[in-house]
């Protein structure tokens, strides 16, 4: 069997590297940037955060789709009265009432895709996307959701979701860097310690933690959460 | 002697001290603009690469180092860019897809990989381009980019078991089209006579 990623990695495997010119301008609009003074044919439509739109709409794949009831907890705010919209934010899944964060950034014309208005949201409502994933989407009344091609909120959803948002906050503070509580674990079993007491502190003793051997970059552990598949992985920078 | 700060630390500290962030920008352009290039030729990748910087600066105070590197975050960022640009990526590797290998032109000293790679570079294009943009983002950011299961799911904001799911889809679909054809002679059989028997 021919080794797929070797072929694929040898693909296009020479790009010229960008030219002196090339990395000279985009100093200069960085400099700019960090100046005030973007060029003006900077976008009005901006990134909430630097996520790919689409990407949580398919969060949960494999999963939800053989179990259309899970329903992944990080929501995102469509730009459009559709399930897949052309533009959206992904929320951080500790950002609260998903309708009202996304209303929020309604109001500052942040949400992706064709949004340049900024002022008062139309009216929002949130939906489950086929995958499991939450998507607030312009529009509501009844049958909403369905005609946008997803369905309404689980019952409990806010409950999970509030539980799950503690427990990332948790983990964020804990092995964040940014965070002040932020602490360096540089091996497996003090960060699997670690993982596993934030999960039992706040009531999700059922999860599983793995360790990933894929490196993190650098010298500290990292935590991902997997919430449908209730696993906490921990890597650690061999 | 001190230990260089963290891009976490950087990021952080440029909140405060814009003029901090520049280093991130030292540190990771060009690996970004590799990845660009690779995936939207060279030109665009002036651009995007560009863009991404600034976008990355300004959305700064977002980030959550759940990695400890900031690549997972600028190839997030990239990402996002190149999702707008799809139609341009598709339509570049409708074009490879199309193009004759033309391996005699390679004839340099130890060019045989690259002949292979020329050879079969047509059938890579068209089953890259088959693949669903989400399972494409992920190979790549795999195969190119060489993020792990990890830091892609931080870049794409997905479970780490998505990023599993995705990968071994593309990866099958990939073989699907290259794998069942392949004979001695293409890329994976030109790399040396023990690989060609063993698939025989």
């Amino acid at each position: 069997v021919p080794d797929v990623l070797e072929t694929v990695r040898r693909f296009q495997a020479d790009p010229p590297a960008p030219s002196d010119a090339a990395v000279a301008r985009a100093a200069a609009r960085l400099r700019a940037e960090i100046a005030g003074k973007p060029p003006r044919r900077r976008r009005r439509r901006r990134l909430a955060l630097a996520l790919v739109p689409v990407a949580l709409v398919a969060a949960g794949a494999g999963y939800a789709l053989h179990e259309p009831a899970r329903v992944d907890v990080g929501p995102a705010c469509g730009s459009e009265g559709k399930i897949w919209p052309r533009g959206m934010t992904v929320l951080a899944p500790d950002s609260g009432d998903p309708v009202a964060a996304c209303a929020a950034l309604w109001r500052k014309g942040e949400v992706m895709g064709d949004v340049t208005r900024h002022g008062e949201p139309p009216e929002l409502t949130a939906c489950v996307a086929p995958t499991g994933a939450v998507i607030v989407l312009p529009g509501g009344g009844a049958g909403f959701c369905e005609r946008a091609g997803g369905s309404d909120l689980p019952p409990g959803y806010r409950e999970r979701r509030e539980r799950f948002a503690a427990l990332y906050a948790a983990f964020r503070a804990r092995f964040g860097m940014a965070s002040p509580t932020f602490e360096c674990m540089t091996d497996h079993a003090s960060a699997g310690r670690a993982a596993r007491r934030i999960l039992e502190e706040h009531g999700f003793g059922d999860w599983r933690i793995e360790t990933s051997p894929e490196p993190t970059g650098g010298s500290c552990a990292a935590v991902s959460l997997d919430e449908p598949r209730k696993t906490a992985t921990v890597t650690v920078h061999p | 002697m001190s230990t260089p700060a963290s891009d976490g630390e950087v990021i952080a500290g440029s909140v405060r001290e814009p003029e901090a962030f520049v280093a991130i920008f030292e540190r990771h352009f060009r690996e970004i603009h590799r990845y660009l290039a690779r995936r939207v030729g060279a030109e665009l990748a002036d651009d995007l690469a560009a863009e991404a910087f600034a976008e990355a600066f300004r959305v700064r105070g977002g980030y959550r180092p759940l990695t400890a590197d900031a690549r997972p975050w600028l190839y997030g960022i990239a990402a996002n860019l190149l999702f707008k640009h799809r139609r341009g990526e598709a339509r570049r590797l409708r074009a490879l897809a199309r193009t004759r290998p033309d391996a005699a032109h390679d004839d340099a000293d130890g060019a045989l990989d690259r002949v292979a790679a020329a050879a079969l570079a047509p059938r890579v294009a068209a089953a890259l381009r088959a693949l669903e943009p989400r399972d494409r983002e992920v190979l790549l950011l795999f195969a190119w980019a060489e993020l792990g299961y990890a830091e892609i799911a931080v870049a794409l904001a997905i479970p780490v078991g998505t990023v599993r799911s995705r990968l071994n889809r593309a990866r099958a679909q990939v073989r699907r089209e290259l794998g069942d054809e392949e004979e001695p002679g293409t890329l994976a059989g030109m790399s040396g006579p023990a690989e060609g028997a063993a698939r025989a």
